[in-house]
């Protein structure tokens, strides 16, 4: 039996499941958390004896709702998106290639749900699709993938038709439910990654509640979309300390930057800060006054950006730290990548960039991940296969890796020059 | 010598005191075999401006504007191939014409695009391709770099009007650095084109029109703050015209198909802001057509250069190096669908596509000839 929350595997037992026999299905499976509807407690006696913990209900709430710094062990966020394109986005112009399909994920949420509350486990769920007729059993593996790679958890859950078929004994469900359960085992082969890190070189911070919770977690949201890579951070937390590995940060917040991070700055740092957030910081020489948006000064090495009004457009304001920053900082650089999704997190001495494909179909062109810093290997990882090497070559912008199709999900594990 | 465009002012009776060329004195093209962009490439491209007579009359103390062609996003490629072995103007060509211009006496030079779909530094853009935007800066004595679908560092788009009326459009509203320069030069890409049949120097025009004012989410009677979208409404569909502060599409009777139009804008471009110096790269390229996006696309290595003062004559020997004859009319390889630019830019007094009236300079087509369609 699994003691601690961090090593629940969870599923949620289907509504129409009534006979105990169906434990079976879980045998020799990675799942060891059985999330229980009020009408199956029944079950609970047969579950348990068959080595499940069966919590009592788990209190699923509204991530703006959520007590962070009270979270405790488990923190179970209820009301996520169901990870898959949208069909509410997008530029309808044909002309060229322009526009980009919108993505309902969830790696920015679990981002900012890591730094509220850092301690605890991070469950997520969300309501189902609209119509869970036209589900794939690959929306299964993208929507668990999707939480893991983000080092948190998605109790696995059934749409009714693909729990009756399983129940039937449907031989092509039973197939595909044999499948998913090996992504579960791959995965939880792989559990120290969960441990791993997220790598960026834009910190955005925030108290992410209250009148800043708008701006913070749009922003958030949107530089996920925009393929930015950034680490949340709680404001409280912030120090001169955790942003070693950090060429900028985004204060999101109209609330005073500590004096203390100035250091920081003067050695080169990039301090992003809303308007009159930094008023008590002395400035340095003008650098550029031509910005529509911001005032940048000297400090040091680094740079004080100072925006002329409140922020009030997220979209905006992810690109313009992103670019204020500049991009020449980007640790890791995707092409091919457009209905993708990445995640850059670091081990000791190991790079992983997480891939995950909403398109839940192989891109027309291969993918291909650039890398910046200094590797010398690299290993691809595909749900319930072994790990193979992939190529290194030599490009412009670093070395690049490309992918050979893949439907879901993918890592790229670089190990890191010593 | 005479620029280009004080040569078109001149034919037109604009500038009287320009002389006017004769029409057999049909500007000199240099071509080139290069096999890569390692160390022959510089030596090939200072050659190749001997050839043409060289660059310090035409660059000497002057403002030299280039537009590159880095069409579509930089994130998107065509397979595993990289941006510069197949859509874009490979760095290195770049870089060694900044360095040829700065030598030749350049007072500066400003590199230009309409960066796919943004209003960002071009640096910014360039650096989402994993290019290194400071050794472009750095190869010349003044280097700049403006994204032109924004007004950048003028203060307002200028507005460049052709000498002689066009086929759709009279003139365009402009970056500043179209305007404000004495030299104007395209850094191409070999390539076929699917609304075009081929892209080169001229082609590579269409990209100098802010989407501010010509793209979808142009703004209706001013230009847009913010840089989005393709050209589809606006120039390739006619569906509806530019920012009313612009010149206005005129009346046509034409169809509002898009291998009609676009050749004729394509020329138009070139009129209100002709090419000094038409530079193509054609060492690795794609065949196909002009980005990832089309289907059928195939990275090839033709290893040419391409390099000559006048742009329709340029580009008729490009053309004529990717295996077509620059004298083919709608419905002939490589126009096979579409108008031809070449056709329509020589009707409109821009220069020649007949290769017998040409003077090609370090080699024969038929010995460098690779054919995109073997």
């Amino acid at each position: 039996m699994a003691d601690a929350v961090a090593n629940w595997v969870p599923f949620e037992w289907p509504e129409t499941w009534s006979d105990p026999a169906l434990l079976g299905l879980l045998e020799h499976t990675s799942i060891n958390c059985l999330l229980l509807p009020a009408s199956r407690l029944h079950l609970r006696t047969a579950a348990e004896s068959a080595g499940f913990v069966c919590p009592d209900a788990v209190r699923w709430q509204s991530w703006s709702e959520l007590d962070w710094p009270n979270a405790g062990e488990l923190a179970a966020i209820g009301d996520g998106f169901w990870p898959e394109i949208s069909r509410k986005g997008g530029d309808s112009e044909d002309a060229g290639p322009t526009g980009a399909a919108w993505l309902d994920a969830n790696g920015w949420l679990i981002e900012m749900a890591r730094a509220r509350a850092p301690q605890a486990t991070i469950w997520l769920r969300s309501d189902p699709p609209e119509d869970p007729r036209t589900m794939l059993w690959t929306h299964y593996q993208l929507a668990v993938a999707e939480a893991w790679a983000y080092s948190a958890r998605r109790p696995l859950w059934l749409a009714p038709p693909h729990a009756e078929a399983l129940a039937a004994g449907d031989s092509a469900a039973r197939h595909s439910w044999g499948a998913l359960m090996q992504a579960l085992t791959w995965m939880r082969e792989r559990d120290p990654w969960r441990a791993a890190l997220p790598f960026a070189r834009l910190a955005i911070a925030s108290d992410f509640t209250g009148p800043n919770q708008y701006i913070s977690t749009e922003t958030l949201l949107l530089a996920a979309r925009l393929g930015i890579a950034f680490v949340a951070m709680e404001r409280a937390s912030v120090t001169p300390e955790r942003l070693r590995e950090q060429r900028a940060l985004l204060w999101c917040d109209p609330y005073p930057v500590p004096a203390a991070l100035r250091p920081w700055v003067e050695q080169g740092g990039v301090l992003i800060a809303n308007a009159g957030a930094a008023k008590q910081w002395p400035r340095g020489k003008i650098a550029d006054d031509i910005h529509p948006r911001f005032r940048i000064y000297s400090a040091g090495r680094g740079r004080l950006i100072e925006s002329r009004v409140e922020f009030d457009d997220p979209w905006v304001l992810a690109k313009d730290a992103h670019l204020l920053m500049s991009r020449r900082h980007d640790a890791v650089r995707l092409f091919n990548a457009g209905s993708l999704q990445w995640r850059h997190a670091r081990l000791p001495g190991r790079h992983l960039v997480h891939l995950l494909n909403y398109t839940l179909r192989p891109p027309a062109h291969p993918v291909s991940v650039q890398m910046a810093l200094p590797v010398r290997s690299a290993l691809l990882h595909l749900p319930a296969e072994a790990p193979r090497p992939l190529e290194l070559r030599r490009e412009l912008g670093g070395v690049e890796a490309s992918l050979p199709p893949f439907a879901v999900y993918a890592v790229v594990e670089f190990e890191e020059e010593s | 010598m005479p620029t280009r465009r004080e040569w078109i002012a001149a034919a037109a009776g604009l500038a009287a005191a320009i002389p006017a060329r004769s029409a057999s004195a049909a500007p000199p093209v240099a071509i080139a075999r290069c096999p890569d962009y390692g160390s022959a490439l510089f030596p090939t491209l200072s050659r190749m401006m001997d050839q043409l007579g060289g660059l310090g009359a035409l660059v000497r103390n002057k403002t030299v504007s280039v537009k590159l062609n880095l069409t579509g996003s930089p994130r998107e490629r065509m397979g595993t191939t990289p941006a510069e072995r197949a859509q874009y103007t490979h760095p290195a060509v770049i870089g060694s014409m900044v360095r040829l211009l700065s030598e030749a006496g350049a007072r500066r030079v400003r590199l230009l695009e309409c960066a796919f779909s943004c209003g960002e530094p071009l640096e910014e853009f360039l650096y989402d391709a994993g290019w290194d935007p400071l050794a472009l800066l750095n190869a010349g004595a003044r280097v700049e770099m403006e994204n032109t679908n924004v007004t950048g560092r003028g203060r307002r788009y200028h507005r460049l009007m052709a000498p002689t009326p066009g086929y759709l459009y009279d003139g365009f509203d402009l970056n500043h650095a179209y305007d404000e320069c004495d030299v104007m030069v395209s850094i191409s890409k070999l390539k076929e084109h699917a609304t075009c049949g081929i892209t080169l120097g001229m082609k590579n025009m269409f990209g100098i029109t802010p989407v501010t004012i010509y793209g979808d989410h142009a703004g209706k009677d001013e230009p847009a703050a913010e840089a989005l979208s393709g050209r589809g409404a606006i120039f390739h569909s006619g569906r509806r015209q530019p920012s009313a502060s612009a010149p206005q599409e005129k009346a046509s009777s034409g169809p509002k198909d898009d291998k009609w139009r676009v050749p004729r804008i394509v020329v138009d471009i070139c009129a209100a802001r002709p090419l000094h110096l038409n530079v193509i790269d054609g060492i690795a390229t794609m065949a196909g057509g002009e980005g990832p996006w089309n289907r059928g696309v195939r990275p090839v290595e033709p290893g040419l250069l391409i390099a000559g003062f006048g742009m329709v004559e340029t580009d008729a020997a490009g053309t004529a190096l990717m295996g077509f004859d620059p004298m083919a009319k709608r419905g002939q390889a490589p126009f096979e669908n579409c108008d031809s630019t070449l056709e329509l830019a020589e009707a409109r007094g821009l220069g020649t596509r007949d290769l017998a009236r040409m003077d090609i300079r370090g080699g024969r087509v038929e010995d460098l000839r690779f054919r995109f369609r073997a």
